[in-house]
């Protein structure tokens, strides 16, 4: 036998775990169990879903609003363009009776 | 823990199990992050992870196979994610005098010299050597051909070798 490996054996042995080791893995097992408890339970799962209904209505009425905006965005665009070429059209033909008045 | 206490627990068990196991999932922890507190988070944690996989576990020695594993990867992940604070000899006390075969000492100064050695080779030499398995039974633990386990464990040894020459002599 190889003197090292003796030594490294020696080196190596195992420790005992820490005083109390076996209480306090238990003990963590018992809170992420009483998590996992709770976020299962029903009251939790009512107020997540909801949440989620409220959530979702609210967002609705958002897109539903911000879609209203638009459309009346829209509107205004396409009234002040029909008054843009209204009122060109009329220019052009007070254009055209002027210099028709004038070649006489 | 006596071995007549271990034999009579029930091989699948979670308490039992933790008795039965706590010295081996803490010791190869303790023995490749050289750090107490680090060592017993680690091994706490794989002990909530054996508990949640505790029904896949078909018997003891499963159980046995399925620790060793479990912690020596979760060493090596730890090692990767944080660089633990490089154990330099110099911080490390002289032996009073010549060393007796069991010098507290010298069983110290070689934890640190094997602290020193990179991740996978730490974890090879701590599995051989606290768990007296063999390079093929180490293979399968860390998922590595046993040709790498084999090579990692003889240069292993070749660079312990060579610096305890260094640090006590020549009485290795």
């Amino acid at each position: 036998m190889n003197p090292l490996d003796d030594e490294l054996r020696r080196a190596l042995r195992r420790v005992d775990a820490p005083e109390g080791f076996a209480d306090r893995v238990r003990a963590r097992i018992e809170a992420t169990t009483a998590v996992a408890r709770v976020t299962n339970s029903g009251w939790v799962k009512t107020a997540v879903a909801l949440a989620a209904t409220l959530a979702i209505m609210a967002g609705g009425t958002w897109y539903r609003a911000e879609e209203q905006r638009r459309a009346q965005g829209e509107e205004a665009k396409r009234q002040v363009l029909l008054s843009l070429n209204i009122a060109g059209n009329k220019l052009r033909a007070i254009e055209m009776k002027v210099n028709h008045r004038e070649d006489r | 823990m006596g071995t007549a206490l271990a034999s009579a627990l029930d091989p699948l068990n979670f308490d039992d199990l933790v008795a039965r196991h706590q010295s081996m999932v803490f010791s190869i922890a303790y023995h490749v992050l050289q750090d107490r507190a680090a060592a017993e988070e680690l091994a706490q944690d794989v002990f909530l992870q054996l508990y949640r996989h505790l029904d896949s576990l078909q018997s003891a020695d499963h159980v046995t196979f399925w620790l060793r594993r479990v912690t020596s990867h979760r060493c090596i992940d730890r090692q990767r994610r944080r660089r633990f604070p490089f154990l330099s000899l110099d911080r490390i006390a002289e032996p009073a005098a010549s060393s007796s075969p069991a010098d507290p000492l010298l069983a110290r100064r070689l934890r640190a010299l094997v602290h020193e050695l990179p991740a996978h080779s730490r974890m090879a030499v701590v599995l051989r050597y606290q768990e007296d398995l063999t390079p093929e039974e180490i293979a399968r633990v860390l998922d590595r051909p046993v040709a790498t386990v084999k090579s990692q464990l003889q240069r292993a040894l070749k660079t312990l070798r060579a610096r305890m020459l260094r640090v006590v002599g020549d009485r290795t």
